[in-house]
């Protein structure tokens, strides 16, 4: 009973130490190849796990599990939120492992390249896991290892390796002023446990320390999530990982940031006492203005994706904020952090897509520059449609699963009376369907280059994501309700802890 | 007996040379040992927090230990990255490359 929570983190761990393993048997027999296939498996064993979960989650509310006697030790925690997270990444996981089956074949080092992917996925499952701060400290780092790694997984250039250090150092950075905010935490209440944390902090008075606290915490998990004052490492290192990791890291790495805030702030400081839901109204807003006025200026197709990823983390938390403010009421609160949490399943959803039509693109051409990828669209039907589909979703398009939560977000803000986050926010969002369709209109409608005479559609383990995720964001956007009060239970799981 | 606070204090100047640190330096190394002193500077505050009058909380030295452990492999890969940095470039200047702007 209780080890089924394990499951989703036991399959891919232990899968990711058995592809090295196997890859050598493997080659000895000469079936190199199919080293890809059991990582595709392992993956969804991974999602099978997940999905196994959801009826114990669902009626427990919280599962809580210990490695050691309970007031101490390292323990696992899964309520409505964790599970909701860790279904994001597991979605996106096994799309991602089927697209680089394809997307990856003429590299080298595969078995690292898969054992890593299995270690991103397995390690992001454990930072929603946790149930003690220091646990999801070390997932963290275990995460983001992998994900460095990834970054310049293809060392031979200059480009992977100059913004996987940039991204290592910047990243490392914020884990470090995170372990300091750990440590603060610790002195000042002798636990790390969430739920002694919650009880220990519980009728607390306000005072400087705690927004000391509460600031570092913000800076550390913000690195990771991206907000603007700490996001120049994403432009560079997001375009310069191979397309599969690029969607990974978009679609759900930059999310735990926004989980471990979300988390940890509402957890351990009680929002009618330390009301800093203002200041994260102030930096959503900031975050998603930045990110629009830059994208809009990118001549180079991943780069313009991962601005526009930096957007979408401000309209994220442009309605999780509504959940930190004191005195929204609890109907607002609730349908604001519903709609984050929405907004993180429908982002990971659609801009996984559209970096990995991006990624189809480059794979047949062999360049990101708009000016020469300009009607590769009329060569490549299939990915074409998917990229057609997701950039409608991601400007907000109604029927579409991006309009359902981006109007959860706004109608969160309304009810709380937080009309200028409304208006800012609804601004911002009609402001990135310039850039939107100026792609739509370059890879689609333009007339196609010379040189393309040769491209033809990509090969069939790159499109069966693409298709599976368009049935998604079309499911989602017109039979939204079980979406919804997934999102609902979720928020509910974290507001009333 | 030196009072908690000189340890607090300690680490929060251990914290401010560590941030210096990577704001200034133009070396790939230096900038890595200033990683290396931010992530010291929240070792000592945790080992500092965890000693009170009535003895150590073991946890606490737990934790620093496997935190320990986890740095010394970001250390090791930001080794390794800097290595096929200097490959490419034959510097460790960040000024001489062409895109990393902090």
């Amino acid at each position: 009973m209780m080890q089924e929570i394990l499951y989703p983190l036991l399959i891919p761990f232990l899968g990711a130490i058995a592809i090295p393993l196997l890859s050598i048997i493997l080659r000895k027999m000469g079936i190199e190849r199919a080293r890809d296939y059991i990582a595709a498996v392992i993956a969804l064993g991974n999602i099978v796990s997940v999905v196994n979960l959801y009826q114990t989650v669902s009626t427990q509310g919280t599962i809580t599990f210990y490695l050691f006697e309970p007031p101490t030790g390292a323990c696992l925690r899964v309520d409505m939120l964790s599970w909701f997270m860790s279904l994001v990444f597991s979605n996106l996981g096994f799309l991602v492992t089927i697209y680089s089956i394809a997307y990856m074949e003429k590299d080298t080092g595969l078995d690292k390249y898969y054992a890593l992917l299995l270690a991103l996925i397995g390690g992001m499952n454990l930072v929603v896991y946790a149930g003690d701060l220091f646990t999801l400290f070390v997932a963290w780092e275990l995460m983001s290892l992998s994900s460095y790694t990834l970054v310049s997984f293809r060392k031979e250039t200059w480009e992977p390796v100059e913004a996987g250090f940039k991204y290592l150092i910047m990243s490392a950075f914020g884990s470090a002023t995170l372990l300091y905010a750990i440590s603060l935490l610790y002195g000042l209440t002798g636990t790390l446990n969430f739920e002694a944390l919650h009880q220990a902090l519980l009728s607390t008075e306000a005072n400087p320390s705690l927004y000391i606290i509460i600031g570092m915490l913000v800076i550390g998990f913000g690195v990771k999530a991206s907000i603007v004052p700490l996001h120049t490492w994403l432009p560079d290192a997001h375009p310069a990982a191979p397309s599969s990791i690029s969607a990974m890291l978009s679609g759900v790495v930059i999310k735990t940031g926004v989980y471990g805030i979300l988390r940890i702030l509402l957890l351990a400081f009680p929002v009618t006492v330390l009301d800093y839901g203002t200041i994260i109204a102030v930096f959503a807003v900031l975050t998603m203005t930045v990110g629009n006025i830059m994208a809009l200026l990118q001549e180079d197709i991943k780069r313009l994706l991962a601005y526009s990823s930096i957007v979408n983390i401000g309209y994220i938390f442009a309605g999780l904020s509504v959940g930190m403010m004191n005195g929204v009421g609890e109907a607002a609160a609730t349908i604001g952090v519903a709609g984050g949490l929405l907004h993180i399943l429908n982002h990971s959803i659609m801009k996984g897509m559209l970096f990995l039509c991006a990624g189809a693109f480059i794979h047949e051409l062999g360049t990101r520059n708009l000016d020469e990828l300009r009607g590769i669209g009329r060569k490549m039907p299939v990915t074409a449609f998917c990229f057609f589909m997701g950039c409608l979703a991601i400007a907000g398009v109604p029927g579409l699963n991006g309009f359902v939560s981006k109007f959860m977000i706004i109608w969160g803000a309304v009810k709380g009376k937080q009309l200028v986050l409304a208006a800012l926010t609804l601004i911002n969002s009609a402001f990135s369907v310039a850039y939107y369709l100026r792609l739509i209109h370059i890879i689609i409608f333009a007339e196609p280059r010379k040189e393309m005479e040769h491209i033809r559609e990509a090969p069939l383990p790159i499109l069966i994501p693409l298709v599976i995720l368009t049935i998604q964001i079309l499911f989602i956007g017109i039979w939204w309700e079980p979406a919804v009060e997934i999102a609902e239970k979720a928020a509910e799981a974290v507001l009333k802890m | 007996m030196i009072g908690l606070n000189w340890y607090l204090a300690a680490s929060a100047i251990l914290y401010s040379i560590g941030l210096y640190c990577l704001a200034t330096k133009r070396n790939l190394i230096k900038m890595i040992i200033g990683v290396e002193i931010l992530l010291n500077a929240a070792h000592l505050n945790f080992i500092a927090l965890s000693t009170t009058t009535a003895g150590l909380d073991p946890l606490a030295r737990t934790y620093v230990i496997v935190s320990i452990g986890v740095g010394a492999g970001v250390i090791a890969l930001a080794l390794s990255l800097t290595l096929l940095v200097y490959r490419h470039y034959r510097t460790l200047d960040v000024r001489k490359m062409r895109r990393l702007k902090w």
